[in-house]
């Protein structure tokens, strides 16, 4: 069951402040939407043995050619910051 | 103060051999330009689709078979999500609940005694990218060239009890995949790399401690210090009665302790689930058939061979099976030349020489087996003397070709010809009359410098017996 403890472990989690204000309103908010998803249960699959199955032959999966890389400006050109070649992403240290 | 016993896993992470890397046709190389081995495949371009390398699934069940694995014929790829700049997906795609490989074991040698270590589990995976902790203010530089490159991650049971199992555990099973020319497992480039997981028990407990986990450790000799280091570390807390936290770890190499990265409260739920870009795979037995008869004869075998069959002692061999190169020249050599041990001295005392000393790579050596069989037999057979052989074998390393040719050109050749060593005997005899009177006069010792002045004349090319017969001879007659 959702409690203001999960939303604050949550939000923890998910690196996100809010306001003990927001809580109470967030337990019934998630609550409703996790009843929602527990709807799901109901449905009956006729093959839910994911352990059983028709999976690609080895000889259909891809060969081990190499193909040429993207140019390095190309694979950078979407990234908002980058420097010296490399992509500029936050730094989180553990 | 109380004992325990260590209880030790490991998770080995093991690059395979392939070209190209484990979902895309991006090259794998080691080193290169950061960000040049990259697509919107390996980099996590929305849109793009994953197609399985069928090298990495052929690759991965080679290892698992020169690991006594079983092979599961229906293997599921799943995705373990988590978030890391290092991984521009925000998930890695893994495998969960059906991995390739299952239930192999290992043996490992200690000393006298011989133990087997099981395997849980082999499964693939993809690699993440590297990022540089540059001085740059709450930023961090991301290289994904390493992205998608195929990884095996090989469980063990925690069947370890030491540091040194453990050690020997990783040992064999790197030359066991190089064996199998699935991975190179080159640590200092990052192909081979270890997690430890590590709980001490009193030795009447039924039930395992709580276990510390160590992320990452890149070399044999960090594997080794880290867990000594845990196990000194977890006694020391449950004698003053301190609970140990469960918990991953990582171990600063140059302090040689390890510090704690996260402990389990906020521990990743990785969410895994069934993969939906990535198909399952198949596995026939022909195709497994297929791909254990690819692999060579492997360690254990080879060691059975050598001393049961071949009669060289325990070192000897395990020296010349700790390399398969090596183990394959020699293999190559007996069959040109039987003289079993022979061959396996002349590797070991005078070719591993050169190997140890980073003037030979191995896998590049410059002669045949036959021509090396050759050697060793004009060795053994006096054709040339021992020193000169070694002089040989030097030349054979800087590309001079066939041993008898080498021999004949620099006059290595030996002597049989008595008239010769008659002559230089008599030369010694007279100019040395000094010693040879002291000889005759009982100083048997002056016998071994009259040899030396012979030797010396003939180069090292007559056969020491000889000269000694001759020399013994000539001496005998002036008595």
């Amino acid at each position: 069951m959702l409690d203001t403890d999960l939303i604050t472990y949550l939000a923890k989690l998910s690196k996100l402040q809010i306001d003990e204000a927001d809580k109470e309103r967030l337990v019934s908010e998630m609550s409703a939407i996790v009843e929602l998803m527990d709807t799901m249960n109901d449905v009956t699959f006729d093959e839910d043995d994911n352990s059983k199955g028709e999976g690609v032959s080895l000889v259909n999966l891809r060969e081990d050619k190499p193909r040429e890389s993207f140019d390095r400006e190309k694979i950078l050109a979407n990234a908002s910051h980058k420097k010296d070649g490399f992509f500029v992403v936050p730094k989180i240290m553990e | 103060m109380a004992n325990y016993i260590p209880v030790i896993g490991l998770e080995i992470h093991a690059q395979l051999l392939t070209n190209t890397k484990i979902f895309c046709n991006c090259e794998v190389d080691f080193g290169g330009e950061q960000n040049t081995r990259c697509c919107p495949v390996c980099t996590g371009l929305p849109g793009t689709l994953p197609v399985l390398n069928s090298q990495v699934v052929s690759y991965a069940i080679k290892g698992g078979l020169a690991l006594n694995c079983d092979i599961n014929r229906f293997s599921k790829i799943d995705r373990k999500n988590y978030f890391y700049p290092d991984l521009p997906k925000a998930y890695q795609i893994s495998q969960f609940d059906l991995p390739l490989c299952i239930d192999g074991k290992v043996k490992i040698d200690m000393g006298e005694e011989e133990k087997y270590i099981r395997v849980h589990r082999i499964h693939i995976e993809e690699d993440a990218g590297k990022l540089v902790h540059d001085d740059i203010e709450n930023a961090s530089l991301a290289d994904y060239n390493r992205c998608g490159v195929p990884l095996i991650e090989i469980v063990s049971e925690p069947d370890m009890g030491s540091a040194e199992e453990a050690k020997a555990y990783v040992e064999k099973v790197a030359g066991l995949l190089q064996y199998a020319g699935v991975s190179l497992c080159r640590m200092e480039e990052g192909s081979l790399r270890a997690d430890v997981n590590i709980s001490l028990k009193r030795p009447e407990a039924a039930k395992l401690g709580t276990k510390v986990e160590i992320k990452n450790l890149n070399s044999l000799k960090s594997i080794v210090r880290a867990i000594e280091y845990e196990i000194e570390r977890q006694t020391k807390m449950l004698n003053a009665g301190e609970e140990i936290i469960q918990e991953t770890r990582r171990f600063n190499d140059n302090r040689g302790v390890t510090t704690s990265m996260r402990s389990k409260e906020d521990a990743h739920d990785y969410r895994y689930f069934k993969e939906p870009d990535v198909i399952p795979v198949s596995i026939t037995d022909d195709d497994i058939e297929a791909i254990r008869k690819e692999l060579p004869m492997l360690i254990d075998e080879r060691l059975d061979l050598y001393t049961k069959e071949y009669g060289l002692n325990k070192a000897d061999s395990k020296i010349l099976v700790a390399n398969k190169e090596i183990s394959d020249l020699y293999n190559e050599s007996i069959s040109s030349y039987a003289n079993y041990k022979a061959v396996a001295n002349f590797i070991v005392v005078d070719l591993l020489r050169y190997v140890n000393e980073g003037e030979l790579d191995s896998k590049n050596i410059p002669f045949t087996a036959a021509e090396f069989a050759e050697l060793v037999k004009m060795a053994e057979e006096e054709v040339v003397n021992k020193n000169n052989a070694k002089a040989i074998l030097k030349m054979m390393l800087e590309g001079k070709k066939s041993p008898q040719q080498i021999a004949k050109d620099e006059g290595f050749l030996m002597n049989d010809s008595a008239d010769e060593i008659e002559e230089v005997v008599n030369g010694v005899v007279s100019e040395f009359t000094a010693e040879v009177e002291g000889y005759l006069a009982g100083k048997e010792k002056l016998f071994g410098f009259l040899m030396g002045q012979c030797s010396k004349r003939l180069a090292g090319r007559a056969n020491p017996k000889m000269i000694k017969d001759i020399l013994e001879q000539k001496l005998a007659k002036l008595k």
